[in-house]
């Protein structure tokens, strides 16, 4: 499937960064194996690259790149594994420093309290064991589920993020294949809060390779095969990312020769391709199906496109495509460069760049695009779209955790947000706007039916978020359920749309008359509605309701929350000299006789709050 | 292909493989001369040498491979 084209991609890629390394320029060795690992990746790629980065980093990462401790366990050797989470890793934007557990011996790492891997104290434990650890001769699968739940309880304190693995399967169809399927679901089941489901069972079905290779096997116990190794590691890092806020939001697609075969300009409305009838039509309308799908799990579609807009507005309307004009959030289907353009797109969907995945055929485009904007992710297309979407799909960008309700609606309240901002070029004043939006907000505590959503919003929010902690399911559940906590989420709707669950705050008590604001969350897409004028109002409420005199109020800057900097003192805090080392300010403001702020929401329900 | 022609091919693998553009290799190049030659890194010559002569190797003679000549012998 490789094609000779990414291969030489990927080769020149990694030359360049050697001639940078030999003349001493380490931040251009990077960059330039960086844009190389934006090829189709193989098991062959991924260790040359490792072992590029050990040579050259000597295992110090790049200045300023986040190190964090991953520890490797399972039945199976994880040393072949190991290089390829370093690159990929690499390609993620951070470095992992290793501990690998002695083969064979995963079990008693995790249950003794004074192991080697629990004095690593690892903020990531990857784990991986398989149906060749599986003794099937007298298999007992409620046994070996029992035993496995215990040691999933006993790894889920002191090891940082888990990711327990699902079974995979032999090739021959026989009784443990049976089995190991049912234990499955019962496995991520049963799992304890927080940790991480890492379905590498679908990672070995969705692969068209081979998963079991014998030979290497036998000869020197590496399982799975080599790509079905690099598929492992993709599929943990797509999990990492998820749970550390950092996946991909955005696919902005090129339209001739990617969405359909052929060129508008050239070929005509009638004369593109797109499904069968022709060789590559139906590589086009598989992307198109792909890309329908992804928007369904939530994510945001763009066109990104030179042409003129009459042709492609009617191939849309003419041509029997999957895809509809109002599938695409954003539509730049113009002369202009495309790096401005995506940066323009960014900015209305006041998204991070980092959130973008830029798909193009032409790779001049690319290139210009991974120049102008490091930050987007750039596949390196193969040359027959046939594989497009096999390529893009092994990237695994947009995996989430768990799918909710606002991820399935979130292209339809982006729409929503676009028509209010066109009405606010209309609106005479701020008011006048906000007061024609005709918004209202219903709020309640968290409980069972929202803290999905919340685990969410907290893990993917970056920019409108105080304190940026990334509370886990378990922590949230135990938060909510704290005598004196008092948490609340907040739902916004306004004349265009319903944008979901798009807020909250958690507050805690300090002392008998001190609250502390955990966490204060707001999505980006309500940004400038007043939200959070309400969402105060309600937090000094309730605070007060709570017995509380004083709030405190904690701001931890990152790169990009500087949207919040000024929040606490518009509203009237006060700073305090921070106490603690790390980058963090306190702020404090009495409440006790605290007028609302103003703002333009009703609010219609209030659900049942905790006194 | 003549031996040396061969070996000339794997040099440019194993310079590869062990990230040392400039490494030049013999027959008699053993893991004892490098110690970034290690199960890993057999493996990757291993498939690269594979893919590059378009040929299969026994795996269980591969696993034990410790010199270049013995990659050679598998090549003729």
């Amino acid at each position: 499937m490789t094609e000779i084209a990414g291969d030489q991609f990927f080769a020149r890629a990694l030359a360049r960064a050697r001639t940078c390394r030999t003349v001493g320029d380490l931040p251009g060795s990077w960059r330039e194996l960086r844009r190389g690992l934006d090829a189709p990746l193989d098991y062959s790629k991924t260790v040359s690259a490792a072992r590029f980065l050990e040579n050259t980093a000597q295992a110090a990462p790049p200045q300023g790149w986040p190190v964090r401790r991953v520890a490797l366990i399972g039945a199976d050797t994880l040393t072949f594994l190991r290089p390829i989470i370093r690159t990929l890793a690499f390609r993620d934007g951070w470095w992992p420093e290793f501990y690998e557990a002695p083969f064979g011996a995963w079990r008693q790492e995790i249950l003794e309290k004074t192991s080697a891997l629990r004095k690593f104290q690892p903020e990531v434990t990857l784990i991986l064991r398989g149906w060749r650890s599986v003794e099937s001769t007298n298999f007992d699968s409620q046994r070996l589920l029992a035993d496995e739940l215990a040691l999933a309880r006993s790894a889920s304190e002191g090891l940082g993020i888990v990711l327990w693995p699902a079974y995979d399967l032999p090739d021959k169809s026989d009784s443990l294949v049976t089995a190991l399927k049912e234990i499955n679901p019962q496995l991520k089941a049963g799992l304890p809060p927080g940790m991480l489901w890492a379905d590498i069972a679908t990672t070995q079905a969705q692969l068209v390779e081979p998963w079991n290779d014998e030979r290497l096997w036998e000869s020197v116990r590496q399982h799975p095969s080599p790509v079905g190794s690099v598929a492992v590691v993709e599929t943990w890092l797509a999990l990492l990312r998820a749970r550390w806020g950092k996946m991909r939001k955005v696919l902005v697609t090129d339209l001739d020769n990617v969405l359909w075969g052929g060129v508008v300009g050239e070929d005509g409305v009638d004369g593109v391709r797109i499904g069968p009838g022709s060789p590559d039509g139906p590589a086009h309308l598989a992307y198109q199906e792909y890309l329908l799908e992804s928007k369904k799990q939530g994510v945001l579609l763009a066109v990104c496109s030179k042409n003129n807009e009459a042709d492609v507005l009617e191939v849309f309307a003419r041509r029997n495509l999957p895809l509809r004009r109002e599938d695409f959030t954003g539509w730049l289907v113009n002369w202009q460069d495309k790096a401005e353009n995506i940066r323009a797109l960014a900015a209305k969907l006041k998204l991070g760049l980092d959130s973008f995945v830029f798909v193009d055929d032409q790779p001049a485009e690319r290139a210009r695009v991974r120049e102008a904007l490091p930050e987007v992710a750039v596949p390196e297309l193969p040359e027959n779209p046939a594989h497009y979407v096999a390529c893009l799909r092994a990237r695994r960008f947009f995996e989430t955790l768990a799918l909710t309700d606002e991820d399935r609606n979130r292209a339809a309240a982006y729409r929503a947000s676009e028509q209010a901002d066109l009405l606010r070029t209309g609106a005479a004043s701020l008011e006048d706007f906000l007061r024609s939006l005709e918004m209202s907000a219903e709020h309640g505590v968290f409980d069972e039916s929202t803290f999905e959503r919340i685990e969410q919003l907290l893990a993917r929010t970056n920019q409108w978020n105080l304190t940026t902690r990334r509370h886990t399911r378990a922590e949230i559940v135990a938060l909510a359920s704290q005598p004196g906590v008092i948490t609340r989420w907040f739902r916004l709707r306004d004349r265009f749309g319903d944008h979901g669950l798009v807020g909250l705050w958690i507050a805690r008590p300090l002392n008998h008359e001190e609250w502390e604001i955990d966490s204060w969350v707001m999505s980006c897409r309500v940004i400038g509605r007043g939200l959070e004028d309400l969402m105060f109002n309600e937090l000094v409420t309730a605070a007060k309701r709570a017995g509380a005199r004083r709030l405190r109020g904690i701001l931890r800057p990152t790169a990009k929350n500087q949207l919040v900097a000024g929040l606490l003192p518009n509203l009237g805090f006060t700073a305090v000299k921070a106490q603690s080392s790390d980058n963090e300010q306190t702020f404090i403001l009495e409440i006790s006789n605290l007028s609302p702020r103003p703002h333009f929401i009703r609010t219609n329900t209030v659900s049942k709050s905790k006194p | 292909m003549t031996r040396n022609e061969k070996l000339l091919k794997v040099q440019e693998i194993f310079r590869d493989v062990l990230d040392q553009p400039d490494l030049c290799i013999t027959e008699r190049f053993s893991t004892t001369d490098c110690p970034e030659w290690d199960s890993v890194a057999t493996v990757q010559i291993v498939l690269a040498t594979e893919a590059a002569f378009d040929i299969r190797m026994p795996m269980e003679t591969v696993a034990g491979l410790r010199q270049v000549s013995e990659l050679l012998d598998l090549l003729s």
